[in-house]
């Protein structure tokens, strides 16, 4: 009995000890303020998001690692009797990247293609955080009858880092950086 | 107890092994799929957090396990139970056998793993794309430079012209300098003019941080990539103001470089940023096999630990069986029957040790047997000997009791049984009376003879005994010969005392009817023959007829005196019993002979503590009649002399009795008749009838007491010493109880 409640113990212990720092560096990434609006047949939002890179990947940006941020948006329709129906997932993917050459930093829309080069770190950050009039959804797939919740988030896509450094970040929490789902409404 | 293995162990051995296995199983799958996920993260990618935890969940439980184990054997070590040292040695072996090879060949894995990746990298390679970025930033910073140079003096040149006039004159300066893009903008970043050869329509605009820089008055310059990853130098200057209406303005060049350095640049950039990124993940990569290759590692040594706990504890477990099987057979239980590991040497070991404790067990129940018909019989010899009337002892050779029975008890009125073991003398120094038995049984068997018999008179607590003893000496087969001597005993007080009273009772009678019949007629005859002749004789012959007839009658009397006195000695007087002070008798018989003789003074030393005696106190009266009597008439009456008489109580060791000592200093007793001298007919006076003493000898032995005579050391005269059984308090109210009964 008392081994079993050792075992016990120490199981606790280690999984309060996992989730907490999973819990702790999840907060990498903050969703600080998002609005949206329908504008020619679209429903676009804007939005801040607040990055903050761990050392690791800061030190994986310098040494030349192309970091890919998604940011998700799940647009789902309300009923009544059964669970929510999914209307669409949008997902916009940014990628930063170091230039060592010039020392500026390469904000990638992967959508548009467009190119930000940037001097210093932070302003590449607020470039990526900083949404535009991103369209999500077509106007016809809302129904003005219905209510709708959004939910946004954005997190670092470890499946599009180099072979060698995904397993190490697959288990890191120092690697996992998602943001908490933001949630919105709209009737 | 069963002896077998319990049920409950065996199946929680094998719950613990399947559970093992099962996590063996688990851990060696889930470090494939580790292994597979770090080549190809996009098949296990996804579980890689799952498989860890559960690897590490995994080695947790194999630690938990292999602590326990380790914290039980400690513990069986502590206790010194049996296997312990042999689970030990076994673990040990185990464990260095199998720990050692895995270290070793981690070790040379992980300098394999280290040399083999660095071998990718070249020094020198490294070196080289360092050495090429740096060239090639030199040379885009000379690049730089001069387009900053050309954009301040165009900045210079242009700062009189107005805005309105600014595109007129814009596009010359753009040729001028070879740019691409030049434009003037406001402090704010709004546009005034821009030329271009490109078809944008929108220029490019400085972004904020570059306008904050210029806002502070420092210009900047800058390597910039189009949107065709071709590299540009980006120059924002301040347009130095003409006059104070004049707007701060800025102006921006864009020139881009030449083709070839365009390409060299990329390649220089791609190629070092490729091999930087290689080289950080190569730690990632060593970081990534060396852990898995650790997990390996720990998983094997921690596997076969507690393998080799589980092997060692099961190869441990018939020894441990015996162990407790030889236990249990030390502790009387022959039944144990332990379980048959195998069909191996240990197999045939628990084989061998179950068929022993079988016969073990039959053997044990035969001598069983054998005890309880041997317990039986001595039982049964116990019980015969319980109900003999005659005492038997029995005295090893070195004078211990070894056994007696209820009889000797009796007899000898003290607890032999609880003496068993002890030396004879030592029950002979606790017990005085004794010492005449054990004096001749110890003469016996010193003397090695093998058959005796010997009558033996006793004086203790219940008065004087007469044993007839009989022994031998029997040898018993045991372990060792043993040689014993077995004594038996019968008290004869009683039925010499009656025999010999029978023989002096019938002797008595006989006499008296013999002789008293005729004495009658003889007394009658004198008689009448004196009062018939007497008066027809002569005066000369008168006086021989009446001294002759006189003389028959005088002794026809004494005759007559005798045969009654025999009489008497031969009747066998009613005697009461009952308790009287033995002093108060002592003192009311010489009341009478204190005024006989003036020459004589009775001394009296009477003791006060004096028990009572049980008997009849007419005639002890009796006894010390004729003691004093006899005391009297032997000492001289022509000189003053003291006759002693002491009382004594003698309580000592078994002794129990009191003792009357009649001392006289008369003339003694002749040695050849003092040992005789109470019995019937042996007298030193002239005229006693010899019954005298014999009477008072019958009398003291009829209340079991003992008397002799003895010359007195000294002086002359004599000591008659009388020792009675002395009643006690138990016997007093025994007595008391007894009369009570009587009464009613």
């Amino acid at each position: 009995m008392r081994l079993i409640n050792k075992n016990f113990c120490l199981l606790s212990l280690f999984l309060y000890l996992f989730l907490s720092t999973a819990l702790v560096y999840a907060e990498g990434i903050t969703i600080e303020h998002v609005s949206g609006r329908f504008k020619d047949s679209f429903y676009l939002i804007e939005a801040n998001i607040k990055y903050e890179l761990s050392d690791n990947v800061l030190e994986a940006l310098s040494h030349g690692i192309t970091l890919r941020f998604d940011m998700i948006v799940e647009i789902e329709r309300e009923r009544k009797w059964i669970w929510d129906k999914k209307i669409t997932t949008a997902i916009l993917s940014y990628q930063l990247q170091h230039l060592p050459l010039s020392n500026n930093y390469l904000v990638t829309n992967m959508i548009t293609g467009e190119r930000k080069q940037l001097q210093e770190l932070n302003e590449a950050m607020q470039t990526l955080g900083t949404i535009n009039d991103f369209p999500v959804v077509s106007e016809t797939e809302f129904d003005p009858n219905r209510v709708y919740n959004f939910f946004m988030m954005s997190e670092l896509r470890i499946r599009t880092l180099p072979l060698p450094l995904q397993p190490l970040a697959l288990i890191s929490p120092k690697w996992k950086l998602t943001s908490q789902w933001y949630e919105w409404t709209i009737r | 107890m069963n002896g077998q293995l319990d049920k409950p162990e065996l199946g929680d051995r094998k719950v613990i092994l399947l559970l093992g296995i099962l996590l063996f199983v688990f851990m060696l799958a889930s470090l494939v799929m580790m292994s597979d996920a770090l080549q190809n993260p996009d098949r296990f990618g996804d579980y890689m957090s799952g498989l860890l935890l559960f690897n590490a969940l995994g080695l947790l439980s194999l630690v938990i396990l292999i602590a326990a184990n380790l914290k039980n054997l400690v513990n069986q070590l502590k206790h010194k139970l049996p296997g312990a040292r042999m689970t030990f040695k076994t673990v040990s072996m185990f464990a260095i056998l199998s720990t050692i090879p895995v270290l070793i060949l981690y070790y040379f894995s992980l300098n394999f793993l280290y040399s083999g990746i660095d071998s990718w990298f070249n020094p020198n390679v490294e070196q080289a794309l360092s050495d090429s970025l740096e060239l090639s930033k030199i040379s885009l910073n000379g690049r730089m430079r001069e387009v900053l140079q050309q954009t301040e003096q165009v900045a210079t040149e242009i700062s009189s012209i107005s805005d309105d006039m600014m595109p007129v004159y814009i596009d010359e300066f753009r040729d001028r300098i070879g740019a691409n893009e030049l434009t003037v903008l406001s402090r704010q970043g709004n546009f005034i003019a821009s030329s271009s050869n490109a078809n944008d329509l929108v220029p490019n605009r400085p972004n904020e941080t570059i306008l904050f820089q210029l806002q502070q008055g420092a210009n900047f310059v800058g390597l910039t990539s189009t949107a065709t990853s071709e590299f540009s130098i980006q120059s924002v200057v301040n347009i130095p103001v003409f006059s104070i209406n004049t707007e701060p303005r800025l102006l921006q060049a864009l020139v881009t470089i030449t083709e070839r350095i365009n390409t060299l640049a990329t390649n220089v950039q791609f190629a070092y940023g490729e091999y930087q990124e290689l080289s950080y993940l190569r730690e990632q990569l060593k970081l990534g096999f060396v852990s898995i290759l650790t997990l390996v590692l720990l998983f094997s040594i921690f596997s076969a630990l507690w393998a080799s706990f589980y092997s060692a504890t099961r190869l441990a477990a018939p020894i441990r069986n015996l162990a407790d099987g030889t236990k249990s057979i030390a502790e009387g239980d022959y039944s144990k029957q332990l379980p048959v590991p195998s069909n191996d040497e240990l197999g045939f070991l628990v084989s061998s040790f179950n068929e022993m404790t079988k016969k073990i067990s039959n053997a044990r129940d035969n001598a069983k047997n054998s005890q309880v018909e041997a317990e039986t019989q001595k039982a049964f010899l116990e019980a015969v000997l319980a109900r003999l009337s005659s005492g038997v002892l029995v005295v090893d050779n070195s004078g211990n009791l070894r056994t007696s029975n209820l009889s000797c008890n009796q007899i000898l009125g003290i607890d032999l049984a609880n003496m068993t073991g002890q030396q004879l003398n030592k029950i002979q120094d606790d017990f005085k009376h004794l010492e005449p038995l054990f004096n001749a049984i110890e003469y016996n068997y010193k003397n090695n003879l093998n058959e005796w018999r010997e009558q033996i008179t006793l004086f203790g607590t219940s008065g004087r005994q007469i044993l007839m003893c009989s022994g031998t000496t029997l040898s018993l087969i045991g372990i060792e010969t043993t040689r014993v001597h077995v004594i038996v005993f019968d008290e004869i007080t009683a039925l010499i005392q009656g025999q010999k009273d029978a023989a002096w009772s019938e002797m008595a009678r006989r006499l008296a009817h013999e002789i008293k019949n005729p004495l009658t007629p003889i007394q009658l005859a004198a008689e009448r023959l004196r009062l018939k002749y007497i008066k027809t004789m002569e005066p000369s012959q008168f006086e021989d007829m009446d001294k002759l007839t006189n003389t028959i009658i005088q002794q026809v009397e004494t005759m007559k005196d005798m045969v009654n006195t025999f009489s008497e000695y031969a009747q066998t007087p009613k005697t009461s019993q009952k308790l009287f002070e033995l002093n108060q008798i002592i003192e009311e018989v010489v009341d009478l002979y204190n005024t006989l003789d003036s020459n004589i003074t009775v001394k009296l030393d009477l003791a006060h503590n004096l028990p009572q005696i049980k008997g009849d106190p007419a005639r002890t009266r009796r006894v010390f009649n004729n003691l004093l009597n006899n005391a009297f008439e032997a000492m001289p009456h022509d000189m003053h002399t003291v006759l002693e008489i002491r009382t004594e109580y003698i309580a000592d060791r078994g002794l129990d009795f009191v003792e009357i000592r009649i001392k006289d200093y008369g003339s003694g007793v002749s040695k050849e008749i003092i040992d005789n001298i109470f019995e019937p007919y042996v007298s030193t006076k002239p005229k006693g009838s010899g019954l005298g003493l014999a009477i008072v000898k019958k009398i003291i032995e009829e209340h079991g007491g003992i008397v002799w005579l003895e010359n007195n050391l000294n002086s002359t005269g004599a000591c008659a010493i009388i020792r009675l059984p002395a009643v006690m308090q138990t016997d007093n109210e025994n007595v008391n109880t007894t009369s009570n009964r009587e009464l009613i």
